[in-house]
């Protein structure tokens, strides 16, 4: 009994087609004598929808319209094309008694803004790290549910869940809302609790942090969003007593997106980030300190050519938590180099560089930075690397830092959505 | 009373008379015809709005039309048809086809012709009345739901959770007719016109697309 009532559960939820209700039957559609002119991708470019797709679509041309084959069609675009809306028309043709079809897609801007998260990287130094999130869309709302545990990001291992709402369209889609809740447990590499030892100016470890975060974001045009918000971080301290303090503050950010794609098929693709963190006495925080980090991607490809140039800088005022220090020496930067060699409890002053060339998915890159603090040298640092970067975000690379002694390399491999 | 008052309250009561009006089904005229009550509305248009739009565009809209029958207020005849409109880019006619039971077609049809050969195929078989029963004659007619259709077509657990969550759908356009109270009696045999105008109508099948 029990096995037929799961049964019929996994049958409700995961059937992938069930009784079509009131499908619509060939020949209903007295435009269907019309043989069709000519198939029209509107509002994107061919070049984003797979080939088989567009062969589907050509293969129209010449054949009596079929409205059910139509439809098929544009659901497989809405499939292909996620960050667009999908219609379709169809028009009265240039010659007599032909139809042309028409499938207009409309981007849907917001998606452009979504930050790509790591799904699973391996790195020598690191371990393993890995986050699951699960999105539910339901029209302009989106709700998501993420498990995580990764050491890449920062000093500390953290692990735990995450929990998203997010608004795309108050009234106007120039207008959205998100809230967040994420709580994480950490854990600290040995070289971090060591070098707080002698570091009493530095907030020390934490076992627990969550995060209540809020922001409101305003697309003035489709390429720029700028948000303001607040976060309400509280750290669940241990020694020398257990206590929680508070890491209260106010957000401001400003994303910049723009691809040009020209005739001659050259792609570019250009990132701007800013992003503000001030946590104040204002909203009865306990560290005060106001944290600046930009960041800005330019990649130039021409067929199967990538060149890529990333830059990034960062600036920490007053007194912050270590898991708002800045370090390198991850999967992501100054790769060759293990972060806790580099910085093991973090800087408050960041500035890094990457160039990076691919043919096909063959990558060879050259990282540069460094971090320090206030009143303090600071020591630049390079490494270089060759790798294998897939367009569907599988990567494997090893990474050297550039020394004259003790250059052990550094292997990374993982999936990047 | 003030005479602002006076004049907020008539405000008041015009507001109330239009919206009473704007809730008014179209009149709806019944006429026998054989063994058949036939019905005719025509200031009913239902080849209208966003349906319409989506007819100019190629695409074909499917109607559903339900007839009742109220003696007494209680519901004693019930008539469900379902029509495929669709729309000739070319021709700029309406053809027809009746889905629900499946048979008769039509096509080369201006929009009202379009619509009175729907509205004729909504009979009414006499056996149904008694001679001496009042009777009221209501017809509602809205159209089907393509994006209901799509989910079920995929009955699928992203599918559930998308209906579950969604925000509440536009409205269904929805269109009515209603006639007054009548007696068999009193309803008087079709008048024969003999004007067909431009449309042909074409008697079942067969069809030529």
């Amino acid at each position: 009994m029990r096995n037929s009532i799961a049964v019929t559960l996994v049958w409700i939820l995961f059937l992938p087609a069930g009784v079509s209700a009131g499908a619509q039957k060939p020949g209903t559609n007295v435009n269907e004598q019309y043989p069709v002119e000519s198939v029209e991708l509107a509002g994107v470019s061919q070049t984003k929808i797979s080939k088989p797709l567009h062969e589907d679509m050509q293969k129209m041309v010449g054949e009596k319209f079929n409205q059910e084959r139509a439809n098929e069609i544009a659901k497989k675009l809405r499939g292909e094309l996620n960050d667009y809306s999908v219609t379709m028309k169809v028009k009265r043709g240039d010659k007599a008694e032909h139809v042309k079809v028409v499938f207009a897609a409309e981007r849907t801007w917001y998606k452009r803004f979504e930050a790509p998260l790591p799904l699973v990287v391996y790195h020598s130094k690191e371990g393993f790290s890995g986050s699951l999130d699960i999105a539910i869309k339901a029209h302009q709302s989106v709700f998501a549910f993420g498990l995580v545990d990764t050491a890449d990001e920062l000093l500390e291992r953290y692990a735990g869940y995450r929990l998203r709402y997010e608004n795309r369209k108050i009234a106007t889609d120039r207008l959205q809302f998100r809230l967040n809740f994420d709580s994480y447990h950490q854990s600290f590499n040995a070289a971090t609790q060591q070098a707080l030892t002698s570091a009493p100016d530095v907030p020390g470890v934490y076992r627990a942090r969550q995060d209540f975060a809020s922001s409101l974001s305003v697309l003035p045009y489709r390429d720029l969003k700028l948000s303001a918000g607040t976060s309400f971080v509280r750290l669940q301290i241990q020694y020398p007593q257990p206590h929680t303090t508070t890491a209260y503050a106010g957000t401001a950010g400003v994303q910049y997106r723009h691809r040009t794609v020209s005739a001659s098929g050259l792609r570019q693709n250009f990132k701007f980030d800013y992003g503000l963190r001030t946590a104040t006495r204002t909203l009865e925080s306990d560290y005060v300190y106001t944290r600046q980090l930009v960041s800005a991607d330019y990649t130039l490809a021409k067929r199967r050519h990538l060149f890529g140039a990333h830059f990034m800088a960062g600036n920490i005022a007053g007194i912050a938590p270590l898991f708002e220090r800045f370090s390198l020496g991850n999967s992501f930067t100054l790769r060759g180099w293990n972060k806790f060699d580099v910085a093991p409890m973090g800087k408050t002053r960041l500035a890094y560089g990457s160039l990076e060339y691919r043919h096909r998915d063959f990558q060879l890159f050259y990282d540069v930075g460094s971090v320090w603090d206030k009143g303090q040298d600071s020591r630049v640092r390079h490494s270089l690397g060759i790798g294998f970067a897939s367009r569907d975000g599988f990567f494997a690379s090893l990474a050297f830092p550039v020394r004259l002694h003790n250059v052990t390399p550094i292997f990374m491999l993982g999936f990047r959505n | 009373m003030t005479s602002n008052q006076k004049i907020l309250m008539m405000i008041g009561f015009a507001a109330y008379a239009c919206a009473q009006l704007q809730a008014q089904p179209n009149p709806l005229t019944v006429m026998r015809q054989g063994n058949h009550l036939l019905i005719t509305a025509p200031q009913l248009h239902f080849l209208d709005g966003k349906p319409l739009e989506q007819l100019h565009n190629g695409a074909s809209v499917t109607y559903i039309f339900s007839l009742t029958l109220e003696p007494g207020g209680a519901s004693a005849f019930h008539l469900q048809r379902r029509f495929i409109v669709s729309y000739d880019l070319w021709e700029e006619r309406f053809s027809i086809i009746q889905a629900e039971p499946a048979g008769r077609t039509a096509s080369h049809l201006a929009a009202a012709a379009a619509e009175s050969w729907c509205l004729e195929n909504m009979q009414i078989p006499l056996p149904a009345l008694k001679p001496d029963n009042r009777f009221v004659v209501r017809l509602q007619c809205t159209i089907e739901d393509a994006e209901q259709n799509e989910i079920g077509a995929g009955l699928t657990l992203a599918g559930l959770i998308d209906v579950l969550s969604r925000k509440k759908r536009e409205e269904l356009p929805r269109w009515e007719a209603a006639s007054g109270t009548l007696r068999l009696s009193d309803v008087k045999g079709k008048e024969e016109t003999g004007d067909s105008g431009q449309e042909t109508v074409e008697k079942p099948h067969p069809r030529r697309y």
